[in-house]
């Protein structure tokens, strides 16, 4: 599947699991936007300090939280880099960065108008 | 150890105790609540380190791990729990995006029982649990079943060993050997008696060595029979030891069975009776001893007898004449004075003397005065009746008794004798003797010494008259009473 065919945010899992509590969901988002934001920060030291092993890691914690929760556009490309990462190491990370954060502004700005809509 | 307390998680509702090891804070959260809706009591741990330290302090049914974490991760986490070796089972599931073949065989390999794709898909780990209660339900069965069978083979050992002790020390020389006649077990007593160490006779056939070479025949017999199935009560035979000495041994056996009733060996016990054999052959040897001994006493108390009666016969014989000795006749006298005053017999006494004997010493010396004794005392003995007691009153002085016997008859046995000494034909000189008699006539004489005073003095009465003669006591009294008269 094409990235640009992939929805921002699927909340039908996260309703799945949690049977339509949501509290939960909230609770998960939260902890999902925390988390996140801070995995984007240490991807970034990562970078900076050319530690690719680190830098692979947290690209696969940040693909496995974003399924988690149904962020798929996140989590496909969290994975890609990923295998990217670890194939080539940290030469194309500055756009990486730059893919990543386009698509976490999105992703928050959808969360953010779910909220809002809720 | 004892057998873990499971019983909850082998229902299908129990409640399983189960440890996330997620770093993935969100991968966590929702993985917390999908178990916990499915009723588990759920721990978290941010790393595989973590949840080392969590699984070792407190064992779980399950371990939910990421595969990739930093430090410890999935894989070294399961390496670790399946090295703990006691404790109960852990089911392990790896949580993973990963589907190459090479990963999950290398999962497998060290210790993983189950993978998960991420993100979790609810119901698949539902039936991934289901698997893994069924799983720790046959390791737990699995593990009480080998405690029970630890504990069953502890107490075989246990009892074989008992048993194999009590075997070794019994007393009794025991043996055991196998349908072939192959020796199995050998006691200390066994080796003892026969002189042969375990090791020297395991698995020999059992006839070659408990009994003789040509006891053979024997020897098979009693093993063929007991292998059969009877049991045989006490067979004695001689065995003989390496260093040659003999054994005594009394034999029995029965059939060793196994549960099935089939005959597997035979136990054969030795009872040693040398002892007893060897004390009844020293009996034996004893009494044999003493009854030599016996006999040999029986043959000296016949020899000592026969010694006592000669020393009894020299006691009471002259040593020179071979008559009665002095102190013998007047021993005699008086049981014979007692008879015929009882019996009122006559009884008569002669006393005589050989005539002029000591002009004879002086003329022919000692020597030919012995032999004149010798056959005066002869010829006296041979003219005497055999109840007459003939004795050597000392010197040359003679005293017959005479039982049964009146005055007449004893003046006629004087007279006899006095002129068969007289007509005698002696080698040196012509010998004659002077005779005195008395007679108990009225059978109030009083006593011994009156009856030989008196017959003395008719002796004497005769030397007077010019010897060669006979006087008789009661003549002798007619005759002074003449001589007073006159």
């Amino acid at each position: 599947m094409m990235l640009s065919e992939m929805s921002i945010f699927d909340e039908s899992k996260l309703r799945e699991i949690s049977g339509g509590d949501r509290s939960f969901i909230v609770l998960v988002l939260d902890e999902f936007t925390r988390s996140g934001h801070e995995c984007l920060e240490r991807l970034r030291e990562a970078a900076e300090h050319g530690d690719s092993e680190g830098a692979h890691q947290l690209l696969h914690t940040l693909k496995g939280s974003a399924r988690t929760v149904g962020a798929e556009e996140m989590g496909e490309l969290a994975g890609r880099w990923e295998t990217r990462v670890q194939q080539e190491g940290l030469g194309s990370i500055a756009t990486c960065l730059q893919e990543l954060e386009q698509a976490w502004h999105r992703l928050m700005i959808h969360l953010d108008e779910q909220r809002e809509a809720a | 150890m004892a057998p873990p307390d499971d019983s909850s998680r082998r229902t299908a509702g129990g409640r399983l105790r189960i440890l996330i090891a997620e770093d993935d804070p969100v991968s966590a959260l929702v993985l917390r609540r999908v178990l916990e809706d499915l009723l588990h009591d759920v721990d978290h741990a941010a790393s595989g380190h973590e949840a080392w330290k969590l699984a070792q302090t407190s064992p779980y049914d399950v371990i939910v791990s990421d595969w990739m974490m930093p430090g410890v991760d999935g894989l070294e986490l399961c390496r670790l729990t399946r090295s703990r070796l006691e404790g109960a089972y852990t089911y392990f599931i790896l949580l993973s995006s990963k589907s190459e073949r090479e990963a999950r065989i290398e999962a497998v390999a060290a210790g993983v029982d189950d993978f998960l794709a991420k993100p979790v898909d609810t119901a698949e780990l539902e039936a991934r649990l289901t698997t893994a209660r069924r799983i720790l339900n046959m390791q737990d069965e699995l593990r009480t079943r080998s405690a029970k069978l630890s504990q069953t083979t502890g107490y075989l050992e246990t009892a074989n060993r008992r048993f194999s002790d009590l075997f070794m020390g019994l007393p009794v020389p025991s043996i055991t050997f196998d349908t072939e006649g192959r020796i199995a077990e050998w006691n200390r007593a066994a080796q003892s008696l026969f002189d042969l160490d375990a090791d020297e006779v395991w698995q020999r056939q059992a006839v070659e060595v408990f009994a003789d070479p040509d006891d053979l025949e024997w020897a098979e017999s009693l093993v063929q029979r007991s292998i059969g199935g009877q049991c045989i009560e006490n067979e004695e035979r001689t065995v003989h030891r390496p260093d040659g000495s003999p054994r005594y041994v009394l034999y029995s056996t029965f059939p060793l069975k196994n549960n099935a009733g089939r005959i597997i060996g035979v136990v054969c016990t030795c009872s040693d009776l040398t002892a007893q054999r060897n004390l009844e052959k020293q009996l034996a040897e004893q009494l044999r001893v003493a009854n030599n001994l016996n006999e040999a006493l029986e043959a000296g108390k016949e020899e000592l007898a026969l010694a006592n009666a000669r020393l009894a016969e020299l006691a009471t014989t002259d040593g020179l004449t071979g008559l009665k000795n002095h102190r013998t006749f007047i021993e005699a006298l008086e049981p014979s004075l007692a008879y015929a005053k009882r019996h009122r017999e006559p009884l008569s006494l002669v006393l005589c003397d050989i005539d002029h004997f000591k002009h004879f010493n002086d003329a022919f010396g000692h020597p030919a005065g012995d032999a004149l004794l010798r056959e005066f005392a002869a010829l006296l003995s041979c003219h005497s009746r055999t109840e007459d007691l003939v004795a050597r009153c000392g010197g040359e002085e003679f005293a017959i008794l005479l039982r049964n016997c009146g005055r007449e008859n004893a003046i006629g046995v004087a007279e006899k004798l006095r002129a068969v000494i007289a007509d005698h034909e002696w080698d040196l000189r012509k010998i004659t003797a002077s005779f005195g008699v008395q007679t108990l006539v009225d059978f109030e004489v009083p006593s011994i010494e009156a009856i030989v005073e008196s017959a003395d003095r008719a002796l004497y009465a005769s030397k007077q008259a010019g010897r060669n003669r006979v006087t008789h006591a009661a003549d002798l009294h007619s005759v002074e009473a003449g001589k007073k008269a006159a």
